[in-house]
């Protein structure tokens, strides 16, 4: 395949004029011409670091991030910063930008991404890696930082992907581990004042080292056993054995923008949201948010309330969300929903929740909330039966469901949605029996009140082993196994009133040979992104087929990081990033899961899992009153 | 509750021509609540704010007139002061190349914009691949125009095409301007009249396309700009009335 690199275009006029010609023939132009509501354009000359925020994936994916309208915002704040934003052309475009020599570009100034100082990767998920590479590809700019001099730009990543950041190691010149709202800036400081020195990369990596949160790929060396397992990993002088998460202290005073861009054509999250909580105390086994997101802290009503207030005003925006990894849980949340609607009903702005975890949710508060209404319940049991329920340690019972859903019923809902994931750690045919007697329940439910025409969908994603969760050491089904487990469940599951939907099985095992995977991956990712793949995140863009050829041509066995049950004495390949939970607390609830133990919420038992009070404390509201622990 | 419906006219251009007939009534809602105007939302189990468009205009095409109707919660003493008011604090909020023009009341039995507005003009820029001469562009024009049936194909949703005769929607094509000289670019401006509605419609794009097609005019369409000028109400006599100004 031709490298499109050598000749592409540099000057922003050129490259405007080129995109008017394109646009007409491209799917959705909104995506590439940026002149939102709300946009910042700063001055290039008048700024000292120039930074590009890249989400890796379409526009509308890209919009709906809250780390980016934060950061955005943020970054924007300060005088002698700059930050403007790229997203991944969708395929279409992709095209006719190489055809034309067009990179890919900053929305705000046309600027390619070559002319920015700081290149910053959101990484949400392992599936938009092929993405990162393929957006360096089409900017011209060598995909490892050995290949790259002082003429590139600096190219950066966080999210909570970077928790593992192995499999990019070698393409990365930094990773900023954990929340950036107060470390980013301070990083963007020392480029600033080494750019103005004319000091090396080497020197400033040097210097930014030094820096909570900040991981230096570069500055470590892998040694491997015969078996393929870690030996050892050897930090340079200066850097740290474990670089350790940062976190926003003061959550409740933190940044928070209300001037945010309001995009034309829609978003998949075209809404305010506000952030009501950052962190979770449910301490669900399989989730790694539950974990690298400790400890909770919530937000003030009386912040979210003035926060609403404003959002409204700067964006016109007619529905506000409640977001959090568990709205329901925000000590809060009845207070809140209940003054946002009184006070913006007559504005026309309707009040929402995620749809995720209605599980403890009050029917009466859902049916006051619009989108709740729309889009229909939701609930996540997760698993099929009370056993592995306990395994994952989701503390929700069959009778919670069943109570919820008949009241759900009762006040007019037609239809519910319930989430598992088969898959799980223990999982026997008894437990996927155990979600189709569920899905059946509740259709009895409703035809006991009477809805005939009630309807179940019933969703089953593949369970995917993901670092610095309880679960990491565990192999994944393989996607024979998978595949036949949605089968059964397919057969067992005819019935007209039940929708039942699975997830690729393909795109499941590669994401978890990503999620654990070590940095001798980035040659079957290099491999993957020359060969065309790209959005494998999107099921019309996945190819596996050449994924597996990808795999062979590289000598990588993918069962060695999918299907192989890791061993708890084993140095994992993320051992030398800390979320603040500790490997001992991860181990000792995996054990506990394996004995069908469940850990109580922290909200009321410290866990000890290792995050309070050094990383931060917890922060709870309870009316006016604010305690911590 | 008391409700005022007004007429505004607009422009559409810069950036703003790329925002979708469909997202129109987003964006508008939008401003108008951060512009602080109450819109009238519709009864029912999902309210929908009361603001209506006219025939869609293409994405990518800009317009010198575009028309809404939007239907306001607030009652007023002094009409004429309040809709100059409202349309000062209206443009604050509204994205670069969409101007406000004009504003006016609508009578309460006034009929929709999509069910009055049947004339759409076009100005177009377009540039060719060869050189061509006034004869030639005058020619084809005079011979596109003379076929009884001008079928063009249309891409329905995934993989279904049909085809539609859009003869009858091209009531004139104009050269207005041409620019032929040896060196540059050849390049004309050209004018169509055209009709358009809940019968249908045919896009300048798509005319052009077929004036490639079936004339032999080495049009070079990427590089074709297209301006809706106006929108109008044809009356019995053949006279075009501005859809706004008609109210006044």
């Amino acid at each position: 395949m031709p490298e499109p690199n050598n000749e592409l275009l540099q000057d922003r006029e050129l490259i405007r004029r080129k995109i008017e010609r394109i646009l007409p023939e491209v799917m959705k132009p909104g995506r590439y011409v940026g002149g939102e509501w709300n946009i910042i354009q700063k001055d290039w000359e008048k700024t000292d670091v120039h930074t590009v925020f890249v989400f890796p994936d379409v526009y509308e994916v890209g919009m709906s991030n809250l780390a980016l309208r934060i950061l955005y915002g943020l970054i924007n704040s300060y005088q002698e910063f700059l930050c403007e934003r790229a997203f991944a052309p969708w395929p279409d475009m992709e095209q006719k930008m190489q055809q034309e020599r067009i990179p890919v570009y900053a929305l705000e100034s046309s600027r390619p991404l070559m002319d920015f100082d700081v290149v910053a990767f959101t990484l949400q998920y392992e599936l938009s890696y092929t993405n990162v590479l393929n957006i360096l590809r089409l900017s011209g700019i060598p995909l490892r930082t050995e290949n790259r001099g002082e003429q590139h730009p600096w190219i950066i990543a966080g999210g909570p992907c970077v928790y593992n950041p192995e499999p990019l190691a070698p393409f990365i010149d930094f990773f900023l581990i954990g929340e950036a709202e107060e470390q980013y800036p301070a990083i963007l400081k020392v480029i600033q004042q080494h750019k103005a020195e004319g000091r090396t990369k080497e020197q400033t990596l040097v210097e930014l080292v030094k820096l909570k949160g900040v991981y230096v790929p570069g500055f470590y060396d892998f040694e491997y056993k015969s078996d393929g397992t870690i030996a050892r990993v050897k930090a340079r002088d200066g850097a740290p054995a474990v670089v350790t998460k940062t976190v926003v202290q003061d959550f409740d005073a933190a940044y928070f923008p209300e001037k945010v861009i309001v995009p034309y054509m829609e978003a998949v999250h075209d809404r305010v949201m506000l952030e009501v909580m950052r962190g979770c105390t449910r301490g669900c086994r399989f989730c790694q948010a539950g974990m690298i997101y400790r400890p909770l802290r919530e937000r003030s009503a009386e912040r979210l309330l003035q926060q609403a207030q404003k959002s409204v005003a700067e964006t016109g925006y007619e529905e506000i969300s409640l977001v959090s990894l568990s709205t329901s849980d925000y000590s809060c949340v009845n207070k809140v929903l209940e003054e946002l609607m009184c006070e913006m009903q007559q504005k026309g702005v309707s009040v929402s929740l995620p749809s995720l975890r209605l599980d403890s949710f009050d029917v009466k508060i859902a049916e006051q909330v619009q989108k709740v209404r729309k889009s229909g319940l939701t609930f996540a049991p997760e698993a099929g039966t009370q056993r592995l329920r306990d395994v994952i340690n989701k503390g929700v019972t069959e009778e919670d469901l069943l109570r919820t859903a008949e009241a759900a019923f009762e006040a007019g809902w037609n239809g519910i949605k319930l989430y598992y994931m088969i898959g799980l750690p223990t999982e026997t045919y008894e437990d996927l029996d155990g979600i189709v007697d569920q899905a059946g329940k509740v259709l009895a439910i409703a035809r006991k009140l009477g809805r005939k025409s009630a309807r179940v969908t019933v969703s089953a994603s593949s369970f995917v082993p993901k670092p610095h969760t309880p679960f990491q050491w565990v192999a994944q089904d393989t996607p024979e196994i998978l595949h036949q487990k949605q089968e059964y469940l397919k057969k067992k599951l005819r019935d007209r009133r039940i929708k039942f939907l699975y997830h690729d099985v393909g795109a499941s095992f590669i994401e978890a040979i990503l999620a654990r995977g070590d940095r001798r991956l980035a040659a079957l990712l290099e491999w993957a992104v020359q060969a065309g793949c790209k959005f494998d995140g999107w099921t019309e863009y996945f190819q596996l087929e050449l994924w597996q050829q990808g795999l062979k041509e590289t000598g990588i066995d993918p069962h060695f990081y999918a299907n192989r049950q890791f061993e708890l004495e084993e140095i994992l390949p993320w051992d030398h990033i800390s979320s603040g939970v500790t490997k001992d607390y991860l181990q000792k609830e995996y054990q506990k899961a394996l004995a069908a133990e469940v850990t109580a919420d922290c909200r009321r038992v410290c866990g000890r899992c290792g995050v309070c009070p050094d990383i931060a404390r917890t922060v709870k509201f309870k009316s006016e009153r604010r305690s911590s622990g | 509750m008391i409700s005022l419906k007004i007429r505004l006219a607009y422009t559409k251009k810069k950036e703003a021509k790329y925002i979708a007939h469909l997202d129109l009534t987003r964006m508008f809602d939008r401003a108008l609540r951060r512009a602080q105007i109450q819109v009238a939302f519709s009864e029912g189990f999902n309210p929908h704010p009361k603001i209506a468009f006219g025939p869609p205009l293409p994405v990518g095409v800009e317009s010198e007139r575009e028309f809404v109707d939007i239907e306001l919660q607030e009652a007023l003493g002094a009409k004429g002061a309040f809709l100059a008011e409202m349309v000062g604090k209206m443009q604050k909020q509204l994205p670069p190349g969409i101007n406000l023009l004009d504003a006016a009341l609508r009578p309460k039995q006034d009929k929709a914009l999509m069910a009055v507005i049947n004339r759409a003009h076009y100005r177009a820029e377009v540039p060719f691949k060869e050189a061509v001469t006034a004869d030639i562009l005058d020619n084809a024009c005079q011979d596109w125009l003379a076929r009884e049936e001008v079928l063009i194909e249309r891409t329905k949703e995934k993989n279904k095409k049909n085809q539609k005769d859009v003869r009858p929607f091209v009531k004139k094509l104009q050269i207005l301007q041409t620019q032929l000289q040896a060196n540059e670019q050849s390049r004309a401006i050209m004018f169509f009249d055209l009709v358009t509605g809940n019968q249908g419609s045919v896009r300048p794009l798509e005319i052009l396309a077929s004036l490639a097609e079936l004339e032999q005019l080495p049009v070079d369409l990427p590089g074709v700009a297209v301006v809706r000028v106006g929108l109008y109400v044809e009356q019995a006599d053949g006279a075009l009335l501005d859809p706004l100004l008609m109210l006044k």
